[in-house]
């Protein structure tokens, strides 16, 4: 019951997962623990896969965490391969899920313990890293993607400085205070600005009087007819290394808090990127960027409740939610949890584990009916698709500016696509910055206001280590390729 | 002789990267002008310390792009743009905004059928039974998943 | 085509005529759901406690509260919605702190001011502990207090912005110095508190009494202005104690300015009812929190000073 709701929460653009916990957390009051939980943890997992049901499909993440899945799915989807994507987005999901779900287990207190040396500027390398990691995914004219990340990061200051509060770039305008919503930016810039451009080619080719795809109510009936291609064992045991890049990655991410399931979607991204046998086509509609992205947002799921379980500090709106829920078992999350309470962290552990298997069963019946939705013909898919988004849109805050937002903002991305400035820069920075710039500024206050202080700790030292040689390691690749797809052009 | 130069004139990155140049100079501008870019928080960086900071160093990227090898190209999607179709974009955001508006005045039901049932029909092969039929079975479809989770919201 | 306009018209002319009969039966308040305006996204605190009070409302209200959440700059789109809407007293706006803070902090381009509501009901005091860990030089009052004067800003003090005012009012009182760190979520504060990365950290009271009997930390100080009402805490220093005035942030419910008296005052006694109700104190009290309820003159008072107490201290701090 519960996978079924997140799923449907998830594959809906705009709910958020925190927001499907939320809404069903009132029902939790008059349940069972082990009913009551297992209600949660199926709407926490499944939306997290369903986000990116929509993120294959429709071009538009469901949620945030599922905007790396973009990339690859969609290019999939329009290749007419789409119900492979899902497929291994849902396999992927549920093997990253349960390897890190064993991790959880077996290691929780350990863990808990080194996700506590992680201090301000630890946290801050590491968002670092996954800055640089993304860096590489600018493509073929690197100054395109250096600006549209720009674009990111601009969009990402307007609102309220972080320390002083004064707001910034808001254009005297109060509704900007708190900044660019992500839902909005999301939805706007792949749904709907992709919804315009699709548009724009029926108008193009109806002016020129062309012939329009003559279809009737039969498409409807395809709906439910048998399926495309489907993912074979061996395509998915293919992607082995990104799965398990995305379970370590996404693991670690979960346990810090404030990196959360984005983060660890997209530093695993850019990790196989960069590792992956066959990165050059990651991006470019390939399994391996799909696995390596969902299992590291799907990892991040289990981890996410050590901080919970061992120190009663939830690391994400996840797990507070899963925390409130605890507490009003009787069962308030804290430092004796593991002594107080077993048999709820015993169930708890159980439920983790089942509900993926619920997981990949739920999700094999939606791609079968998700996998055909996609190929609508356009005059149906795209008011369909704006509709969704705009109700989207404002379901998830009834807040009319953010509406305003996302039009907006759509209209920015039509742009930018129209002058073929990569996207995914733009996304990244505009997600990363704010962790980045709030975590650098927490760094330099708690080290008062000394760069000397800020590194002193080993492991900080051992991370600047990494990242420095990370940004050598990176240039030298970016050579490399720029030799092998100079010469292919030279031939 | 004004339409002449119009037509030979070509949206190369360039160009494009002469454009981004004067929006971001704009937007430096704007921000040296503002209060509060002036303002110092207590770690000693100024409001206007950041978006500064980037706008120059955008600047930068797009005279990197102005100088690259790719700079006389022309982007595929823009070769045979014509301009005017711009304003189709805007007209379909605005009515994207009405549709919202009305969301907002008569409820889900009422403004969802208008929106979907005449933007079907005059983008499709103008078949009002397809239109009307989609148009339900995209409504209840919908309205079905919203209320499964009881998404609280005025427009239901 | 033609029908279906003239049926548009036919439902528009309907819905003005439900709102304006709505009107004319003021005096029969309430006779239809009450919309709950939570300025906050679903899952935050306050979205719990009015969740948890829309539980008990058709006994006690008399009518069904539906909670709606409409998040967004600071909590100030919720604010202005309720602003917007007739001020009929079918729209109650539950909220804490944050978007009284906006609006002083922006005052040139806020749609409100603090004073633009009619505050009907406070239902909970919350006193942020600052809390630190054991065996520390600054674990006791007084050793902070030594500590400070001897080493001035050399502890750094880890919060949300919300429960931080207390203690930097009582801070300021006492003439210390310390470094203060805005973090986004108390969480985040008191993860690197445990990790050792800063000295101290202001968790609500529900957050720390679990820290406090495992003994990972120590409280210093109840920055608020009550009694917190928990084991362990007895011995807790609090502002009051200490000759300082303190500063609790609460929780309160608000409707439009121009609602009539009688609405507001049905509205003060029937949440006073809610809150007194036998579920609703033991849903509340198995989360570790503690709801009050205040007669109307008093939350106007207790308001007021609020207001103007987090508008002098905001414009102290140098932020």
């Amino acid at each position: 019951m519960g996978v079924f709701v997140g799923v449907t929460v998830g594959a809906l653009p705009g709910l958020a997962i925190s927001t499907g916990m939320a809404l069903m957390l009132p029902l939790t009051y008059y349940m069972n623990t082990g009913p009551a939980l297992a209600l949660l943890i199926g709407v926490y997992k499944g939306a997290t896969f369903g986000g990116s049901i929509s993120a294959i499909t429709f071009s538009t993440p469901g949620i945030p965490a599922a905007a790396a899945t973009v990339y690859d799915g969609y290019k999939m989807m329009k290749r007419g391969e789409g119900r492979k994507a899902l497929q291994m987005a849902l396999y992927a999901s549920v093997t990253g899920d349960t390897l890190s779900d064993i991790i959880t287990i077996v290691l929780a207190t350990t863990l808990a313990v080194v996700a506590l040396k992680f201090g301000p500027t630890e946290r801050f390398l590491v968002m670092f890293m996954a800055f640089i990691l993304i860096g590489t995914l600018s493509g073929k004219n690197i100054f395109k993607g250096l600006i549209s990340g720009s674009i990111g990061v601009l969009l990402a200051l307007i609102g309220s400085d972080p320390v002083s509060l004064v707001p910034r770039l808001t254009f005297n305008l109060w509704w900007l205070r708190d900044g660019i919503p992500i839902i909005p930016m999301i939805i706007g810039l792949f749904a709907v600005s992709k919804m315009i451009e699709e548009l724009f080619d029926i108008i193009e080719r109806k002016r020129k009087n062309e012939e329009i795809e003559k279809q009737d109510l039969s498409i409807i009936k395809s709906l439910f007819s048998k399926a495309s291609a489907k993912l074979t064992w061996k395509e998915y045991i293919g992607c082995w290394r990104e799965m398990l890049i995305g379970t370590t990655v996404g693991s670690i991410a979960g346990m810090l808090p404030g990196v959360g399931s984005s983060g660890g979607a997209f530093l695993s991204y850019g990790v196989a990127k960069q590792f992956s046998p066959n990165k050059e086509n990651i991006g470019e509609g390939a399994l391996e960027g799909i696995a390596a992205a969902e299992s590291g947002n799907n990892a991040t799921m289990g981890p996410t409740l050590i901080p919970l379980l061992v120190f009663g500090i939830p690391g994400s709106v996840g797990a507070a939610l899963i925390g409130s829920a605890l507490t009003f078992q009787g069962a308030t999350p804290s430092p004796r949890m593991f002594e107080l309470h077993p048999t709820i962290i015993y169930s708890l552990f159980v439920l983790l584990i089942i509900a993926n298997a619920v997981n990949l069963f739920v999700g094999n019946i939606m791609i079968r009916f998700y996998s055909r939705l996609g190929q609508l013909p356009k005059y149906i898919l795209i008011p369909f698709i704006i509709m969704l988004a705009i109700i989207g849109t404002y379901v998830v805050s009834n807040n009319r500016y953010d509406v305003i937002i996302m039009l907006v903002i759509a209209l920015l991305g039509f742009l930018l696509n129209l002058a073929k400035f990569p996207t995914a820069p733009l996304v990244i920075a505009f997600i990363l910055t704010p962790l980045i710039e709030r975590t650098f500024r927490i760094a330099i206050q708690t080290s008062y206001y000394d760069y000397r202080v800020m590194f002193d700790s080993g492991l900080s030292k051992a991370l600047l280590g990494i990242t420095i040689i990370l940004v050598i390691g990176i240039t030298k690749l970016k050579d490399k390729s720029k030799k092998i797809t100079g010469d292919l052009e030279e031939e | 002789m004004g339409s002449k130069i119009f037509s030979n004139f070509k949206f190369t990155n360039k160009v494009i990267s002469i454009i981004l140049l004067s929006i971001f100079l704009i937007l430096l501008i704007y921000t040296y002008n503002m209060d509060w870019s002036q303002k110092t928080a207590r770690d000693g960086i100024t409001a206007g310390f950041f978006p500064k900071a980037i706008l120059i160093l955008s600047m930068i990227f797009c005279i990197g792009m102005a100088v690259n090898t790719y700079s006389n190209e022309v982007p595929e999607s823009l070769e045979e743009f014509d301009f005017k179709n711009l304003i189709y974009v805007v007209i379909s955001l605005f009515i994207c905004w009405g549709y919202f508006l009305l969301l907002l005045e008569l409820g889900f039901f009422i403004s969802s059928f208008l929106f979907l049932s005449l933007s079907i029909y005059f983008l499709g092969p103008g078949s009002w039974k397809v239109s009307l039929i989609t148009t339900l079975i995209i409504i209840v479809f919908v309205y079905t998943f919203f209320s499964l989770i009881q998404v609280p919201s005025n427009i239901f | 085509m033609k029908r279906l306009t003239v049926s548009i018209l036919l439902i528009l002319l309907l819905g003005t005529l439900f709102t304006f009969t709505g009107a004319v039966l003021a005096e029969e308040y309430p006779d239809k759901t009450i919309q709950i305006v939570v300025p906050w996204g679903a899952g935050g605190g306050t979205d719990k406690w009015t969740r948890a009070l829309s539980t008990v409302a058709i006994e006690n209200y008399g009518q069904p509260w539906s909670v709606v959440n409409i998040p967004g700059s600071s909590g100030m789109v919720g604010w202005k919605e309720m602003l917007d809407r007739p001020a009929d007293g079918y729209t109650i706006m539950s909220t804490g702190m944050s978007n009284i803070i906006a609006p002083i902090m922006d005052s040139s381009s806020a749609p409100y001011t603090p004073e633009e509501v009619r505050p009907v009901a406070i239902y909970n005091f919350q006193n942020p502990v600052l809390i630190a860990l054991p065996d520390k030089e600054w674990s006791t009052w007084e050793g902070l207090k030594n500590y400070l004067t001897e080493n001035p800003g050399r502890l750094t003090i880890g919060s949300a912005l919300g429960v931080s005012i207390g203690t930097t009012s009582v801070l300021e009182q006492a003439g210390l110095e310390a470094n203060l760190v805005i973090y986004d979520s108390t969480g985040e504060a008191i993860t690197d508190l445990l990790g050792g990365h800063i000295d101290l950290a202001i968790p609500p009271p529900a957050v720390a009494a679990p820290l406090m009997e495992s003994g990972d930390a120590v409280a210093v100080l109840n920055s608020g202005i009550r009694d917190i009402d928990l084991p362990k805490f007895e011995d807790v220093p609090s502002a009051a104690d200490l000759g300082y005035t303190g500063f609790s942030t609460i929780r309160w419910m608000g409707m439009h300015p121009d609602t009539p008296d009688e609405i507001v005052q049905y509205a003060n006694k029937a949440i006073g009812e809610m809150i007194e109700s036998p579920s609703f104190q033991s849903m509340m009290k198995s989360m570790g929190e503690k709801p009050v309820w205040v007669p109307l003159e008093e939350v106007e008072e207790i308001y007021n000073h609020q207001a103007k107490e987090l508008r002098r201290v905001l414009e102290n701090i140098d932020l």
